[in-house]
């Protein structure tokens, strides 16, 4: 390792664990190794600060105390993966359903989940919305034509009633919300107007996205779609709603 | 809106800001947006995008890393590029920092050793930013809370050779070099006098700094962009402007935002001061 990879890796190792490993590559005349601390707590409370602008429900529930002990454990097992912020804090919901400290709430995974594809959601780059001549001239010219999802697009399983608790906590006097365990799926995604938008959506309407997520011939991943469940006016309902409402795109914006 | 070389002072572009400089037409010369803000797209990115046709805007990066060891990250570039392109920004700028290696980054702004190997990677780093991006890049000196052993170069001397070496311009915070004058122990004067005078200080940031106690009983000056702008900052500022010349100055305001108002004041104060500057040099041309 050259001597700027050695410094850097070392300073790297002491933001993240309060450690003094670099003090040796430091200016002792000054004081500088007791400065690392200053250092040390930046990042601490910056990257706190990113998980609690993109967890504020979560933050919300749990309180403030107990979110900076999360936020001071996930960073230290997940740190900054990026240089861009927005980056940061994707395995939430992962590492809170194996934190133990958390495990009298079980619903909290999926509120970061959910949270998660929300945010994601609403700085994914632009795309133009599919619309339904654009889409009936693709389909009735190429039958190799694929669909494909807007980028914001998340499929976002759940377990418990999250998205009932989510809603409450936009509401400046938070009620009471019963938790329920009911395994569902959220489509997460970016309307053409900006706004982030929330549906629970059917099993045919997973597969379907997940298809074109994989870039299946739309002819084929409708097919791929059905099931002996499989309820057709149900589903062009759900697909009609999806494309008016910008799931689908035909180029970046 | 055209790239010009705004004549007023400017303010950083802070979201409680955003719904008042739409409304109305601030009396500012230019609005500086920190580039990460605006990655990707949805309102943000729109809302950049309406800003910069009522505004100058200069794009202010805090994440790139220019001064990591192992390379930079080419998606970050790339959205950097797609907002130059699409924002039209009168300067794109950086700082003299690294806060990315080896997969693991920080929200912060860290110190570089100024040691001949990374004079190497600053430099090569900086020329591979300009040409992916196609534009001149300022680099920006920031505040330090500690020194590295065993240098090759002082910070000035490196940023001088940094400028001989790329051809990129310099952004002087003058608060930062007071703040870091004070926490290692330099002259912030000496620090200006330091810098060539040739033309390649683009612009100056000006913002207030807080002392805090460490446990040592140590005291640190910290860079938090949190109050106005400090008598002494001010005072450098007229060194600066004195020996650099009149070139646009920004307002910067980061944590307790004040009312568009009270920034306005701070930017039309830092003009009333170029002003008199100006005036000077021209009574010694006469």
């Amino acid at each position: 390792m050259t001597a700027l990879r050695d410094i850097q890796a070392a300073f790297m190792h002491d933001i993240y664990t309060g450690e003094r490993t670099s003090a040796g590559f430091l200016d002792p005349a000054i004081g500088s190794s007791a400065r690392l601390d200053i250092y040390y707590n930046n990042t601490l409370f910056g990257l706190t600060d990113v998980l609690a602008n993109t967890y504020s429900v979560l933050q919300k529930i749990v309180g403030e105390d107990f979110f900076k002990t999360i936020a001071r454990h996930y960073l230290k097992a997940h740190p900054q993966p990026a240089g861009n912020r927005h980056l940061f804090g994707g395995q939430l919901s992962i590492f809170l359903g194996n934190f133990e400290s958390a495990a009298t709430l079980p619903y909290l995974p999926d509120i970061a989940a959910l949270e998660w594809a929300h945010f994601q959601a609403g700085i994914a780059n632009d795309a133009v919305a599919m619309d339904f001549a654009t889409l009936t001239t693709a389909m009735s010219s190429d039958t190799s034509f694929v669909l494909p999802l807007h980028p914001s697009v998340h499929v976002c399983p759940q377990t418990f009633n999250a998205l009932e608790i989510w809603q409450e906590h936009q509401k400046k006097d938070i009620g009471a919300v019963q938790l329920i365990s009911q395994p569902h799926t959220l489509l997460i995604w970016r309307a053409p107007d900006n706004t982030v938008l929330m549906r629970c959506i059917s099993l045919p309407f997973i597969r379907l996205l997940q298809s074109c997520q994989k870039n299946t011939p739309f002819v084929e991943a409708v097919t791929l779609a059905g099931d002996e469940l499989y309820n057709a006016q149900g589903f062009q309902r759900e697909f009609a709603e999806a494309v008016s409402l910008g799931v689908f795109a035909h180029g970046q914006g | 809106m055209q790239n010009h070389m705004p004549k007023l002072s400017g303010i950083g572009l802070r979201a409680p800001h955003v719904r008042e400089l739409l409304d109305l037409k601030a009396n500012i010369g230019f609005l500086e947006a920190h580039s990460e803000n605006y990655f990707g797209g949805g309102q943000s990115r729109k809302i950049l995008k309406q800003i910069s046709e009522m505004y100058p805007v200069t794009l202010h990066g805090v994440g790139l890393s220019l001064g990591r060891a192992d390379g930079l990250d080419q998606e970050h570039i790339r959205q950097i590029k797609s907002l130059v392109n699409e924002i039209n920004p009168v300067f794109v700028s950086e700082h003299l920092t690294w806060s990315g290696y080896s997969h693991i980054h920080v929200p912060d702004l860290l110190p570089i050793p100024f040691i001949n190997e990374a004079l190497d990677v600053f430099a090569a780093h900086v020329n591979e930013f300009q040409d992916k991006i196609g534009r001149q890049v300022l680099v920006e000196n920031p505040s330090n809370y500690l020194a590295f052993a065993n240098l090759d170069y002082t910070e000035t001397e490196f940023l001088n050779l940094l400028v001989e070496r790329t051809g990129c311009g310099l952004l002087l915070d003058i608060n930062n070099i007071a703040v870091s004058g004070h926490n290692l122990g330099y002259d912030p004067v000496t620090y200006i006098e330091g810098i060539v005078a040739d033309g390649r200080v683009k612009q100056f940031h000006l913002a207030g700094y807080q002392v805090n106690d460490l446990e040592n009983g140590d005291k640190v000056y910290l860079d938090t962009h949190g109050k106005p702008v400090y008598p002494e900052v001010w005072d450098l500022y007229v060194h600066a402007l004195r020996r650099f010349g009149d070139v646009p100055t920004l307002i910067e305001w980061d944590t307790d935002i004040p009312a568009l108002d009270v920034l306005v004041l701070e930017a039309a104060k830092a003009d009333d001061v170029r002003a008199r500057i100006k005036g000077e040099r021209h009574d010694c041309a006469a």
